[in-house]
């Protein structure tokens, strides 16, 4: 019987946690997986993902350094067409946003309690599990299925094949301009 | 502190009761308990082996989810149960507002899981013989057999089959 017992994956020590909202409903993800909480001023939309099977969920990209950010929606993620985006979480070592509603506060949450084996849909990836807080269960999300490493893969090398088609359209470009004005302007 | 209904399957000791009934050709065959329980103005049943209380509505936790016919969590005594909302399956979208939760067992591999079934008013147990469908009728594809009572014939539910979508061919 499926009682609440805490879950192996977290154990029952206290954590510290970021308490997020996407279209009306709360989920955690722990603090030291949140790199920066930033608003949407740099987030730029992209839309050749959405051609990639499994990945129209990622909407935006985020330039921060050298470093660029894949950022998944969270309501088409977790399938919330209602949601409205505010804010953007940065992971850390993982080159992944997401897009959430907002960000409520920071929580302490303790045991991490396993799904019932009733669910059998992709919330299974979702989460690690459900904690309590303040006799309410929410979701505590698993970071590492916004975007998986192979995701990741694609979406990288779809980056450089396009980076380097867009350096080759301008060398083009450029190759005719150079063209045209060597020839007296007749091209 | 969580309310019971006094009529729990489980106080009237007959859950999970299996006895021997003679039949007319003279064997010995198990009869089993049933459960049943109405959505709108059908009823339906269920082992009552699988039964283990019928309990009155707790609040109900909601989270994003992608399974079919979940519509969300209870907590009792410390158990996270999932709520398996079957009736639109069985009557369609016209059932009334559920007024229970009937809590039932459910297989995963070697392990049972509770799951709360909203049902539409009370229950009754009943020992009937569950029965083979009537020549020419076929029955759905979540019913194991009817159960042929006095004035009413019932299914009698195959949760697992109901909840995992398994249609028949």
């Amino acid at each position: 019987m499926s009682g609440m017992q805490s879950s192996s994956m977290l154990g029952v020590d206290r954590h510290t946690a970021v308490l997020f909202v996407v279209g009306g409903f709360q989920f955690v993800i722990e603090a030291d997986l949140v790199e920066e909480i930033r608003s949407l001023q740099g987030v730029e939309p992209i839309h050749w993902v959405e051609s990639h099977p499994g990945l129209a969920k990622v909407t935006h990209v985020v330039h921060r350094g050298r470093r660029k950010f894949f950022v998944v929606d969270s309501g088409r993620y977790f399938q919330l067409p209602q949601s409205h985006s505010s804010r953007v979480l940065l992971l850390r070592r993982m080159d992944v946003g997401i897009l959430v509603d907002g960000v409520d506060r920071m929580v302490e949450f303790g045991a991490v309690y396993p799904l019932p084996e009733a669910f059998e849909g992709a919330e299974r990836s979702w989460y690690l599990g459900l904690t309590l807080l303040q006799q309410r269960l929410v979701p505590v999300v698993n970071s590492a299925s916004f975007v998986t490493e192979e995701e990741l893969a694609v979406l990288r090398s779809a980056t450089h094949s396009r980076q380097i088609e867009a350096e080759n359209e301008s060398t083009k470009v450029q190759l005719v301009k150079d063209w045209g004005l060597r020839s007296g302007g007749h091209v | 502190m969580e309310d019971r209904i006094t009529r729990t399957v489980g106080t009237l000791g007959l859950a999970g009761e299996s006895r021997f009934r003679n039949r007319p050709d003279g064997n010995l065959v198990p009869a089993h308990s049933y459960v049943l329980f109405p959505l709108g103005e059908k009823r339906f049943a269920l082992r009552a082996e699988h039964v283990t209380e019928l309990a009155r509505p707790d609040s109900l936790q909601t989270f994003p989810h992608a399974t079919r016919l979940i519509t969300g969590v209870l907590i009792r005594r410390s158990s996270i149960i999932p709520v398996c909302d079957i009736a639109p399956v069985l009557v369609g979208d016209a059932a009334p507002p559920r007024k229970y939760y009937l809590i039932a067992k459910r297989r995963f591999g070697d392990r049972w899981e509770l799951t709360a079934i909203p049902v539409t008013g009370d229950c009754e147990l009943s020992s009937a013989e569950m029965k083979p469908p009537p020549l020419m009728c076929k029955l759905p594809f979540y019913a194991s057999g009817v159960l042929a009572l006095d004035f009413e014939i019932v299914e009698v539910i195959d949760l697992d089959k109901l909840l995992n979508g398994e249609e028949a061919a």
